[in-house]
């Protein structure tokens, strides 16, 4: 006789099983990509990253680990409050909108970074500097969710819940004032298979479910320039404030499959009833930035230019069951930002900094996913402390605070679909809104 | 600043920050909108044909109707070519007032399509809408009566397969099903040569083929190999009953390529049909309750089915929008007995025992999207074609119910509830009820699966050998009658292909082959040309099985043909004709109504009413001999037209002529246009006293006699020769509506007059002898005697006994029209004549009956004079003796009444009125009762009685010439085990004839003949419930 205790319904299992997999995302790209991880890059809209002394270099350019062969450790929340907008012009079988804001779902991490130079495990006198950078959504209650579905009312395209962000590299100067670095961005594919016996009531019997989680390590290389070091003879030399930096990132994906047979004895027999569900749960894009900052005095000055080959997603989304029907297009970018960073004494200093995100979606209809995305400009700045004797601590300690503004300019979509009651809709609807973004971290420098 | 100060300045900053940000601002909510109401199924379903014209349509909505009590049709209506119907409109109950019943008030016309018009059909949820407005839906063809109403077209043609290859995929183990635009001639069906599935190496697939009506399913013994190829062939030489050859069924071909798909690995669910007495929520009625409604039965008889299918899932991941399934042949349901009520009062005597009805093939389904909604509550679509036997416990039962009914169409809907999957169906059962009548009822068939398959029932195996039940003729051989089949019954279907050349018969030890054997539910057919006083011996070899494979045991069913006499052939006569009476008429006047009076007769006899015939009623006339098939042609020796009331032709009516051996019923292509007069004629040869017969101008016997046209005479020397044939017969009948009534054929048998030639023959027998021949005879006594006569005997000269030559025995057929019960007011307020107490008390089923005429074989009276022995007395002859049943009324107008001699005239006709006898059926203390009172005449045509004077023979004239009698008339209503029905009247009140003879009013000879109460013995005889 068939258990009753295991009355699982069959696709709560499966959301089960997929919920607990890798890459929390609610809609693609990533917080370091899409804010910045560290208040520093928030304050500067990533503008000054490349140049970032701080243990976020990891991320954003491991070769200039080498520049600061201090060691850091590095704690912080992240708190993105977005007010995602959605305003109907109706359609066929449109829904009622009360309200404005379809989307508001925070994205709050707790950070945690590390850096330290390694030398000293070698025979050599050269520096080679490790770091270690991690945000962990929900300030650290939640590592592993992700949200990949078709949504009637419209998605976002970016914002909401981030995914786990882990990344290790090391960086080292390898000739005058060229310093390389490489890391590793840290994703998880994760496979779930459950095989069971069910009647069409859900009871289950004889079930099995297996869940396993692959790391995939894709890799960042980097490498920097200060070209007074390099290039000049001598010293001083004008190009001493000049440093330049060009970085690699391989895309990145989370990937979950899901994998559920179910054999329903007196209507599916052996083999059962496949169901097969792979979604791509998070995607970074390849991006090459390439930047250059001067330092006037007391004022940096920094500018980058990020291409991100969003292109790619398409064929990923074509192997994705949830999406692949959504013929999604996508284009390449280039976001370019630039920044400031004045230091206003020895222990107060303020950074700024400003971009333009173009879309890289170039669909304005996604049936049944319907992601909505928009151009941003995004506005920056922050300030850090730094106190030389803090109490308790031997060590030196830097407060930072960064705020990002986005403004999402307004952007027209069509979407279509099925409402819940399965008849065919059509809305038009103009996307915007705007996002805050705040962020503090306390470093300690040994 | 200090550090202190900035770092809680810092910390204030950034909390402050983050609750302010975390407030957010007006969420948006998003609500859909509904799906306002939706309909959610109906049946008929969208598009479907064959629907039964006594089908009610259901539409079941997903949501309440807003005012269930208002529903009429300007909300729903039924429509045909822009006409509305009239139905009665309701919520069915116990549906959540969400299923509205329609029920036609008329049955719907057959072959005639119906739209289902949506008007301002509101729900809780809103309007519902459909495309169009509405649905359309075709009924189906007749499986009787006009051809108009039977074909879909001139051509016979395809019009429907199933599974279709398109939208219904063929499987491993489909079924294949074909309907056609004309009913098929189920003897061009053969399997092998005018049809055939082979596989790619061209051999043939064993297959189980069943044809009826309109018909045919192909059901492969195993599974066809999914993906080789195969090809169907329906040849030109199939053909309809209407003698059409079948057009190209497939795009111009008569071939059929395909491939079918594999449907495994497959599963079976097994799925309890309950008999819980819940309310079907598609019609309020009782779940899998079968009602059986008809007229023979009344409108109370039902069987409770309920017992477990098992219907095997092609392997659901590979169709998961259309997934086929299918019901294995040799599946059966039980059901609760009928209790058989004749007229759903009267109890039969009998009741079905346990009603089965069993998978005669394999059924064939599929699973489907819901053809109205997209919302996700709507349930599945299912649709399951199957044929089926049923069959009954009881043998009587059996053998007048058991039948086979193809191409059921069930269409229902299929959702999940709990955990269990659940479908409720629709469809209307139409079964032949002893043959006569086609019953209807709608089936409201719900399935529930079992929800823990791995501990469901499992099917059951049979593992009990099929019997034989009943069989005809049997105990009844000398009942039994050239034309009529032989009939095995067997307690459950058996195999078809077993049958094959597994039966064979022999005539007098010499093998015969049939013309046809065939199945219809458990019953086997033959038919073959007996022959008077032959044995027979039909053998039932070894491998005969039922549908699981159980043996029959090999036997061998015996009977001898009775023995005709052919000393003194006789011309064959008319015993009965419907619509009208037998005979050939004068003095007519068809304006009034007035079919005149039988030629010969007297001119004071009645004038028969013109008969009105029910527009889809076939023409009937039995005869006393078999008859000279070659010599019955339609348009030529067998002719019906359409005329004026001056009797002048105006159209030929086209017809479809079937000739049995005894009998022919004519089936006009259009039905009988109401008012409209119409004459039908039997050809003879022109003379009642020549035997000659042309096959090609007259209907001839099978021994070469013409047909006699007349019997009567007003003297000796007119009266027709026994060999003789006369001028055409021709009747006449004006055409009227259908009729709800049900028309059956009783003949007087078993008879010892077994040649029909009204004499006693050497050889034939006596009812003193064999008391079976007691039925259909009469004892004739003498109870007193006056004028010249001082004594007279029957059969033998006076002072000798020789009672079994005091009787004589019958030859005739007897039309019956069964109206229905009526109550007692209804009864009294019916019945034209008085009513028998037990009606006029507790009410009883009017019967009409056809008035004919009888025919008896002669008796020799013996007398003495009291002349003697100056005057003496001849044996005399009676001849043969005509007892006409009269109507109730007379059809002249406008003249006098008449006074004849020897009978009370009638009352005159009212407008209308058919006149005929009224019988009854009542519940008697061991069971059905039939109660009439016969008012007939009695000519004696051929009576020739001789006085001698001094030697001289003396003819003496006779008043036995339209001669009235009345008397009453009972018996028991039985039923055959091979389900035929028996009446064995016998007449309450003795019968008295005062014969006066004279000569030149010299001579007077008056004899009282008396037959005794109860001696007359009428014992009526149903035809074979299957031909």
């Amino acid at each position: 006789m068939m258990k009753k205790i295991a009355r699982i319904p069959l696709v709560t299992l499966i959301a089960t099983i997929t919920s607990v997999s890798n890459i929390a995302h609610a809609g693609m790209s990533s917080t370091a990509t899409t804010f910045g991880i560290l208040p520093s890059d928030i304050a500067s809209a990533q503008s000054l990253s490349l140049f970032s002394n701080q243990v976020s270099a990891t991320y954003y350019n491991p070769a200039y680990l080498a520049r600061d062969t201090r060691g850091e450790l590095t704690g912080g929340l992240f708190h993105a409050a977005p007010s995602l907008q959605v305003d109907s012009s109706g359609g066929v079988n449109a829904p009622t909108r009360s309200g404005e804001v379809l989307d508001d779902t925070p994205s709050q991490q707790v950070l945690i970074g590390m850096k330290k130079d390694l030398s000293f495990l070698t025979k050599y006198d050269h520096s080679i500097m490790f770091g270690f950078m991690a945000g962990v959504e929900k300030f650290g209650k939640e590592m592993m969710a992700f949200q990949s579905a078709t949504a009637n009312e419209g998605q976002f395209f970016n914002y909401g819940r981030q995914p786990l962000f882990l990344n290790l590299g090391v960086g080292t100067n390898v000739w005058r004032g060229i310093d390389v670095g490489a890391s590793l961005r840290i994703t998880l594919h994760a496979d779930a298979t459950m095989t069971t016996q069910s009647d069409l009531a859900g009871n289950t019997e004889r079930e099995n479910i297996e869940v396993a989680a692959e790391p995939v390590m894709v890799p960042i290389i980097a490498i920097n320039m200060n070209a007074g070091e390099t290039l000049c003879s001598r010293s001083p030399c004008w190009m001493d404030k000049l440093e330049t930096a060009i970085v690699y990132k391989s895309y990145a994906k989370g990937e979950t499959n899901v994998s559920a047979n179910a054999v329903i004895p007196g209507t599916i027999p052996d083999p059962g009833l496949d169901l097969v569900i792979s979604t791509i749960s998070g995607f970074t894009p390849e991006i090459i930035t390439a930047g250059a900052q001067y330092q006037f005095g007391k004022l940096r000055i920094g500018a980058t230019a990020e291409l991100q080959h969003w292109s790619r997603l398409e064929d990923q989304l074509q192997r994705d069951t949830i999406k692949d029907q959504s013929n999604l297009r996508f284009k390449d970018i280039v976001i370019p930002r630039i920044g400031i960073h004045y230091q206003l004494n020895e222990s107060l200093a303020l950074t700024s900094g400003i971009a333009f995100e173009e879309s890289p979606l170039e669909s304005s209809n996604s049936d049944e996913v319907n992601y909505l995305d928009n151009d941003k400009y995004i506005l920056g700045l922050g300030g850090s402390l730094l106190v030389k004797n803090p109490p308790v601590l031997a060590w030196p300690v830097q407060l930072d605070f960064g705020y990002q503004y986005h403004y999402l300019k307004d952007r027209d979509f069509s979407l279509t679909g099925t409402t819940p009651d399965n008849q065919p809709y059509q809305e038009d609807v103009t996307a915007g809104g705007d996002a805050h973004v705040f962020s503090g971290s306390f470093t300690v420098k040994f | 600043m200090n550090n202190k100060f900035m770092k809680v300045q810092f910390a204030w900053i950034l909390v402050a920050s983050l609750t302010l940000i975390s407030c957010g601002g007006d969420k948006q909510s998003v609500v859909f909108p509904g799906r306002g109401g939706d309909v959610f199924y109906t049946y008929p379903d969208a598009g479907q044909g064959g629907v039964s014209t006594r089908t009610p349509i259901i539409v079941r909505l997903s949501d309440p109707v807003t005012d269930p009590l208002q529903l009429d049709d300007s909300v729903i209506r039924l429509m045909q070519e822009g006409t509305p119907i009239p139905t009665d409109v309701s919520v069915a109950p116990g549906s959540d007032d969400r299923s509205i019943v329609m029920r036609p008030i008329e049955p719907l016309a057959t072959g005639t399509t119906y739209t289902v018009e949506l008007l301002n059909l509101t729900t809780t949820k809103g309007q519902i809408t459909l495309p169009n407005d509405g649905f359309s839906f075709a009924t189906a063809l007749a499986s009787k009566g006009p051809r108009a109403h039977q074909v879909s077209g001139d051509l016979f043609a395809v019009t429907r397969m199933f599974p279709d290859d398109n939208e219904f995929p063929i499987l491993d183990f489909t079924s294949l099903r074909f309907q056609f635009s004309q009913p098929i001639d189920v003897a061009s069906v053969r399997y092998g040569d005018t049809l055939a599935l082979k596989d790619d190496e061209d051999q043939l697939v064993p297959a189980v083929v069943l044809a009826k009506g309109h018909y045919l399913t192909i059901d492969p013994v195993q599974d066809l190999q999914p993906g080789d190829s195969y090809t169907l062939t329906l040849s030109d030489q199939l053909a309809s009953l209407y003698g059409a050859t079948l057009e190209l069924p497939f795009s111009g071909s008569n071939v059929f390529s395909f491939s079918p798909l594999p449907s495994g690995p497959t599963e079976v669910m097994a799925l309890k049909a309950p008999a819980s007495g819940i309310q079907s929520q598609l019609t309020g009625q009782p779940v899998n309750l079968v009602p059986v409604i008809a007229t023979l039965l009344g409108e109370e008889t039902q069987s409770q089915q309920q017992g477990d299918v098992f219907a095997e899932l092609a392997f659901v991941p590979n169709y998961p929008v259309t997934t086929p399934l299918r019901i294995a042949r040799g599946s059966m349901l039980t059901g609760d007995e009928l209790v058989v009520r004749i007229g759903g009062q009267i109890p039969a005597g009998f009741n079905s025992g346990d009603v089965v009805v069993q998978f005669i093939s394999d059924a064939t389904g599929y699973l489907l999207p819901n053809p109205y909604s997209t919302s996700p509550r709507a349930p599945r679509q299912i649709r399951v074609f199957m044929d089926v036997a049923i069959t009954t416990g009881n043998p009587v039962a059996n053998s007048s119910f058991n039948q086979d009914v193809l191409h059921l169409e069930l269409v229902g809907q299929a959702i999940v509830e709990n955990g269990v999957l659940v479908s409720d169906a629709l469809t209307v059962v139409e079964s032949e009820v002893l043959g006569l009548e086609t019953a209807f009822g709608v089936l409201s068939f719900r399935m529930e699966a079992y929800a823990d398959q791995l501990i469901a029932p499992e099917p059951v195996e049979d593992m009990a050998p099929p019997f034989i039940q009943s069989w005809m003729p049997d105990q009844l051989a000398a009942s039994h009658r050239p034309g009529e089949p032989i009939v095995i019954n067997f307690n459950e279907a058996v195999d078809p292909v077993s049958l094959t050349d597994r039966i064979t018969i022999s005539q007098d030890g010499v093998p015969v082959t049939p013309e046809l054997i065939r199945q219809d539910g458990v019953s086997v057919i033959i038919t073959l040309p007996l022959e008077y006083g032959s044995d027979y011996d039909v053998n039932l070899l070894d491998g005969i099985t039922d549908l699981s494979g159980n043996t029959l045991a090999q036997q061998t069913l015996s009977f001898s043909m009775p023995f005709y006499a052919a000393s003194q052939p006789a011309s064959p006569v008319a015993l009965q004709a419907y619509p009208g009476f037998p005979c050939a008429t004068v003095a007519r006047d068809l304006a009034n109504s007035n079919a005149g009076r039988c030629n010969g007769g007297q001119t004071t006899d009645d004038r028969l009413p013109l008969p009105l015939m029910p527009a889809d009623r076939s023409i009937q006339v039995s005869f006393s001999q078999v008859m000279d098939p070659t010599s019955i042609v339609a348009g030529s020796t067998f002719l019906v037209e359409e005329i004026n009331a001056t009797e002048t032709s105006i159209a030929t009516v086209d017809g479809r002529l079937e000739v049995r051996d005894r009998e022919i019923v004519f089936t006009p292509h259009q039905p009988w246009s109401d008012g409209a007069l119409y004459r039908y004629t039997l050809r003879s040869n022109g003379s009642p006293s020549s035997s000659a017969c042309n096959p090609g101008t007259a209907i001839c016997s099978a021994a070469g006699l013409p047909l006699k046209t007349r019997v009567l005479s007003t003297s000796l020397g007119n009266t027709p020769a026994l060999n003789g044939g006369g001028q055409d017969l021709e009747i006449f009948f004006r055409g009227a509506p259908a009729s709800s009534s049900v028309l059956t054929k009783l003949s007087n048998l078993p008879t010892a007059d077994v040649n029909s030639n009204s004499r006693r023959d050497p050889g034939e027998k006596n009812a003193i002898d064999e008391p079976e021949y007691l039925k259909n005879s009469a004892r004739i006594t003498v109870t007193g005697v006056g004028g010249q006569v001082a004594e007279a005997n029957i059969g033998c000269p006076i002072g000798d006994s020789c009672l079994k030559d005091s009787y004589v025995y019958a030859t005739g057929t007897l039309g019956a029209e069964v109206v229905g019960f009526l109550n007692a007011d209804e009864a009294a307020a019916i019945a034209r004549s008085p009513l028998p107490a037990e009606v006029a008390n507790g009410g009883g089923i009017l019967v009409y009956l056809h008035p004919t005429a009888l025919l008896t074989s002669n008796f020799v009276a013996y007398a003495r004079t009291t002349l003697e022995p100056l005057t003496t007395a001849d044996p005399t002859d009676s001849g043969e003796l005509i007892m006409r049943l009269r109507y109730q009324c007379d059809a002249r107008t406008g003249a006098a009444a008449p006074s004849p001699a020897e009978s009370t005239p009638l009352r005159r006709c009212e407008p209308g009125e058919s006149g005929f006898g009224e019988g009854w059926i009542v519940e008697g203390v061991e069971g059905p009762r039939f109660l009439a009172t016969l008012n007939g005449y009695i000519d004696g045509p051929r009576l020739n009685a001789i006085a001698r004077v001094l030697g001289v023979p003396i003819p003496l004239s006779h008043n036995q010439r339209s001669y009235g009698f009345t008397t009453d008339v009972r018996g028991d209503v039985e039923f055959i085990d091979d389900g035929r029905m028996s009446i064995a009247l016998a007449n309450e009140t003795p019968i008295v004839v005062l014969v006066s003879l004279s000569a030149a009013g010299v001579l007077n000879a008056d004899v009282e003949l008396t037959l005794p109460m109860g001696e007359v013995v009428l014992n009526v005889l149903s035809g074979s419930v299957k031909r």
